[in-house]
């Protein structure tokens, strides 16, 4: 962790912080391990909006009781780069970035194809890579494979 | 399942339509579109070093309606399928499907119990004329496989008059 770098006591005293961890990047990628609240996201991406960074990706992760929110933010013009995991449910959908980010748009369309995580504020949350018709979301720990999903409108015509 | 066309012209032309067909089989003008990896030995039989100019089938169009030979490149999702079947829809008759690599012709390495996301062939709904076996195939495999498609334009590799390689394990190239 570059002790110069600008958001790092910026993030530290954000009160979306729950918790900021330095790390190695040369060992596992990272600057910078932070967990935040769930509700912060929005806050700390127009924080690193501010500061010369941008939205690496989104991605989820089922711990199958809980799920979890993973942001990557990166910079070009100097070696900074953070993971954010916030909590996440099903039951209610998180704050969506693209007001701020508009690269957040087809990831979070993409965390929502893949997971069933809704976002709050989406302007056209839709599959992405699925077809438009499927009703599973393949990431989730309960997916079953195998059992016959929407996308199969081929099948039958030429069995 | 998209039906091949087989409806008869209503005047018979006789020895002129075996000209039109060897005119075709001479001038395939494949349709511009690649679904993965496959797609980028497609680019390279175009390319200089193998030339697909050379057997007449080199004028990637960028339009379906300026082509007649689909070369499906690639994996298929089952997203992408209904856009391939349009583009199929869009091309003008006579037109012909080459399914190239294993994805194609029968889903490759993502075939297999559970797989949501695939559709397990060009052929479950459409009528391919010509498989190209390969992960992904070699240009030359692409070449033989238009070749083929040649050959079964004209009846037969000794009516392709215009042939450039002739063929040695079935000269008279009957199947």
């Amino acid at each position: 962790m570059n002790q110069a770098e600008p958001l790092y006591e910026l993030l530290r005293s954000s009160p979306a912080v729950l918790e900021a961890q330095g790390s190695q990047s040369a060992r596992d990628g990272f600057d910078l391990r932070l967990a935040i609240r769930a509700k912060g996201m929005p806050e700390l991406a127009r924080l690193f909006k501010e500061h010369g960074c941008f939205l690496e990706f989104i991605t989820a992760v089922d711990h199958g009781e809980s799920l979890e929110l993973i942001y990557v933010f990166s910079a070009w013009l100097r070696p900074f780069r953070v993971m954010a995991r916030c909590p996440a449910s099903l039951m209610e959908p998180s704050p969506s970035l693209v007001e701020v980010l508009a690269a957040a748009d087809w990831q979070e369309r993409e965390v929502f194809d893949m997971f069933g995580l809704e976002f709050a504020g989406h302007p056209d949350l839709k599959r992405i890579l699925l077809p438009e018709d499927a009703d599973f979301h393949p990431l989730r720990k309960d997916f079953k494979p195998g059992a016959r999903h929407g996308g199969d409108w081929f099948e039958g015509e030429t069995a | 399942m998209v039906e091949r066309q087989e409806t008869p012209p209503p005047v018979q032309l006789g020895i002129l339509s075996q000209i039109l067909d060897l005119c075709r089989a001479n001038s395939l003008w494949p349709m511009t579109f690649g679904l993965a990896c496959c797609a980028i030995e497609m680019m390279a039989a175009g390319a200089s070093r193998f030339d697909l100019d050379r057997f007449g089938a080199g004028v990637f169009r960028p339009s379906p309606r300026q082509s007649d030979v689909m070369i499906v490149a690639g994996t298929i999702s089952k997203k992408m399928a209904p856009t391939i079947i349009t583009l199929y829809h869009q091309m003008p008759a006579p037109k012909w499907v080459v399914a190239m690599g294993n994805c194609a012709i029968s889903g490759g390495p993502f075939a297999y119990e559970g797989q949501y996301a695939i559709v397990n062939g060009a052929d479950r709904f459409l009528p391919v004329d010509v498989y190209v076996p390969g992960c992904p195939p070699r240009p030359e495999a692409l070449i033989q496989g238009l070749l083929e498609l040649e050959d079964q334009l004209t009846k037969g590799a000794k009516r392709n008059y215009l042939r450039r390689f002739q063929r040695h394990a079935n000269p008279d190239g009957k199947a």
